[in-house]
């Protein structure tokens, strides 16, 4: 016979009770392993859901870049290219360039071996009066597009464009942009006089919407004897260039390298808003990770705090349910703990008695309601069992801390009933039965 | 002390405050017991009986007096150490038996040998049921048992360590004539084989036993 046999026997035969505070202990455990599962689990998950979000996300953005980049590639951008001491403020102001460089300028370009520009258009343009009409125009000298002989695919064996997107202006005709047109009552086919000289309007354009609308353009070698200015132009027009907008200074640097003494700016929006398209894509890609982020931060702290609450209060109510389980075991018990004195056990092993009961208790317990509470933590979170992640989620030092912890829980709040247990003076017992 | 004397009673006293009065419980008591004695001490209830006993078997501390068995005094002693001696020299045994619910009746009898080594306790268990007449009820439960048998379990429990004296408070207080019989037969076997019984009953049968207390207000009378 040993106290193991008393302790076993003891159980068995009071089942409810010991079941109570297994029951007790097993759900206690089974919240806090499933709280601190469900941490664990969130910080795996969120790690997850993160990864993945980036990646779907840099997919998703990749191909919105994508995307624009293609919508916009075909759009090309327009390029100036002006004097250097052209001053930009006085070429908003006054519509048209006032420094002139000479004409051969565009053709050093079209054969310097320029990369990022494409179509060449030498230009004159000016504000002045259309007498005859007396009205505020900016005329525009052109010629032809002058070829840039780097791009070789876009011409033909005659060194001319195979697809010109703007065709050379037919001798004696002139071209009015809308509003002009609209003002001056003008149609395409209509004779006019310009200057004093005759002319048939070849084209009038649609609105844009800018300085074109006010503008007639005429042959560039008509404009410039009417400034006094053969063999001048104001600028030069690349159209439809297509590179980056990150490598629109190698642009510059390009054309420097050949024209020392111009400037080049960007005019229209196209390349600005390409990059800032993509800038956009990007910036939303950020904004979509970063939230999700910031999403599963707070769920986090929420979580957290809630297992910080949880933990103390359930693992103090189940102290005290044991507390009381061991007490009302005691004095059930007091009849027999005291012909157990009487019959020489000695204080420590009654005492033992009770907290090996109330350990036994907490052991099972904690595996009992560990299992479910890891489980239920994990699926919580959407964790399936036996994954990899599920598997990150058993951590040993927790289990032991849970089957060793637990036990220790149940004896420290089995110690004071098992200690009035052990001191029962059984002379008080036996007098009063 | 002679050598054959298993408890000796010195001028042992236990007074109580109780609903702040005084109470006398036992009052220079001195009794001697010696082997293969059965002394009787009988009283009506309250009379201090069981205080007696219980100071007798190392379980309440007298405010005067000894008490002194098989030449130790008792309450020199730690209290641990008491336990020990009182595990292995001293049986006791009930009115209302305090057997253990749980326990069969084999085990009920070898449950004293959590706190002491008793050599074959199996065997020496089984062998005193068998001289009981429990022999046939050993996996029984006391739940299961009769009040007689329930008492004769209780006495085997307290004779398992082979205790030279043997404290009985009133063992035949809950039994009928046939069973007390019985009780007093195995007691009386017991002190034939060397031990020493002083048992407590308020009865008015006491032919034949060795000596007779009377026991009034704490007081002994031979």
């Amino acid at each position: 016979m040993s106290k193991w046999n008393i302790i076993w026997r003891e159980i068995f035969y009071n089942k409810t009770h010991f079941a109570i505070g297994l029951l007790c202990i097993s759900v206690a455990l089974g919240l806090v392993m499933g709280a601190v599962t469900l941490l664990a689990a969130h910080e795996i998950k969120t790690e997850q859901i993160i990864n993945q979000k980036e990646h779907e996300t840099r997919a998703d953005m990749a191909k919105l870049e994508d995307d624009y980049r293609l919508m916009m590639r075909d759009m090309g951008y327009n390029v100036l290219i002006l004097h250097e001491d052209q001053s930009i403020d006085s070429l908003r102001i006054d519509g048209s360039p006032n420094t002139y460089m000479p004409l051969e300028y565009v053709f050093a370009l079209s054969t310097g071996g320029i990369k990022n520009l494409n179509h060449l258009f030498p230009v004159l343009q000016k504000r002045t009066t259309w007498e005859e009409k007396e009205q505020e125009i900016i005329l525009c000298g052109i010629m032809g597009q002058v070829p840039n002989f780097e791009k070789p695919q876009f011409l033909d064996d005659e060194g001319r464009y195979r697809n010109p997107i703007r065709e050379t202006l037919p001798q004696g005709t002139i071209e009015a942009g809308y509003d002009i047109a609209r003002i001056t009552g003008i149609n395409a086919g209509d004779q006019i006089t310009f200057q004093g000289e005759e002319f048939t309007v070849h084209r009038v354009h649609s609105r844009r919407g800018n300085d074109d609308d006010i503008t007639l353009w005429c042959d560039l070698e008509k404009v410039q004897q009417w400034f006094g200015l053969e063999g001048k132009i104001n600028g030069i027009l690349a159209l439809e260039c297509v590179c980056n907008f990150e490598a629109f200074g190698m642009v510059e640097s390009e054309v420097q390298q050949i024209l020392p003494d111009i400037q080049v700016m960007e005019f229209g929006t196209i390349l600005r808003a390409r990059f800032e398209a993509r800038a956009r894509a990007a910036e939303m890609r950020e904004t979509a990770i970063d939230s999700e982020i910031a999403y599963r931060a707070h769920l986090g702290v929420q979580r957290q705090q809630l297992v910080r609450f949880l933990i103390p209060v359930v693992l103090t109510g189940a102290a005290i349910w044991i507390f009381f389980l061991i007490s009302s075991n005691v004095k059930e018990r007091r009849g027999e703990i005291a012909i157990m004195r009487t019959v020489g056990v000695r204080e420590s092993t009654i005492m033992s008695i009770f907290l090996i009961k109330a350990a036994l208790m907490g052991g099972l317990g904690a595996v009992l309601g560990s299992i479910p509470g890891l489980l239920a933590g994990a699926s919580w979170e959407g964790i399936a069992l036996w994954s990899t992640e599920f598997v990150q989620l058993i951590h040993p030092v927790m289990l032991l801390l849970v089957i060793l912890g637990t036990p220790l829980l149940a004896v420290v709040a089995g110690w004071i009933p098992a200690r009035k247990a052990a001191q029962l003076d059984p002379a008080v017992i036996l007098r009063e039965e | 002390m002679t050598q054959d004397e298993t408890l000796k009673i010195e001028q042992v006293s236990k007074h109580y405050q109780r609903n702040g009065s005084h109470i006398v419980a036992i009052d220079d008591v001195s009794i001697r017991v010696e082997k293969e004695t059965f002394k009787i001490i009988r009283g009506p209830s309250g009379s201090g009986k069981t205080t007696l006993l219980l100071t007798a078997g190392g379980l309440l501390r007298p405010d005067t007096g000894n008490v002194v068995v098989k030449g130790q005094d008792m309450y020199s002693m730690s209290a641990d150490k008491r336990t020990g001696f009182r595990g292995k020299n001293i049986g006791f045994v009930f009115q209302q038996f305090y057997l253990v619910p749980y326990l069969t009746v084999l085990d009920n009898v070898k449950m004293p040998g959590i706190a002491l080594a008793i050599p074959d306790l199996d065997s020496r268990a089984k062998a005193l049921l068998e001289q009981f007449c429990l022999g046939e009820r050993l996996a029984h439960y006391p739940s299961e048992l009769s009040t007689g048998e329930r008492q004769r379990v209780a006495l085997a429990r307290a004779l398992i360590a082979n205790p030279a004296l043997l404290l009985a408070d009133e063992p035949t207080g809950n039994l009928d004539i046939d069973n007390e019989h019985i009780i007093l037969d195995c007691l009386w076997e017991y002190v034939r084989k060397g031990g020493a019984v002083v048992m407590a009953t308020h009865g008015l049968r006491t032919e034949g036993f060795d000596d007779v207390y009377n026991i009034k207000a704490g007081m002994l009378q031979s």
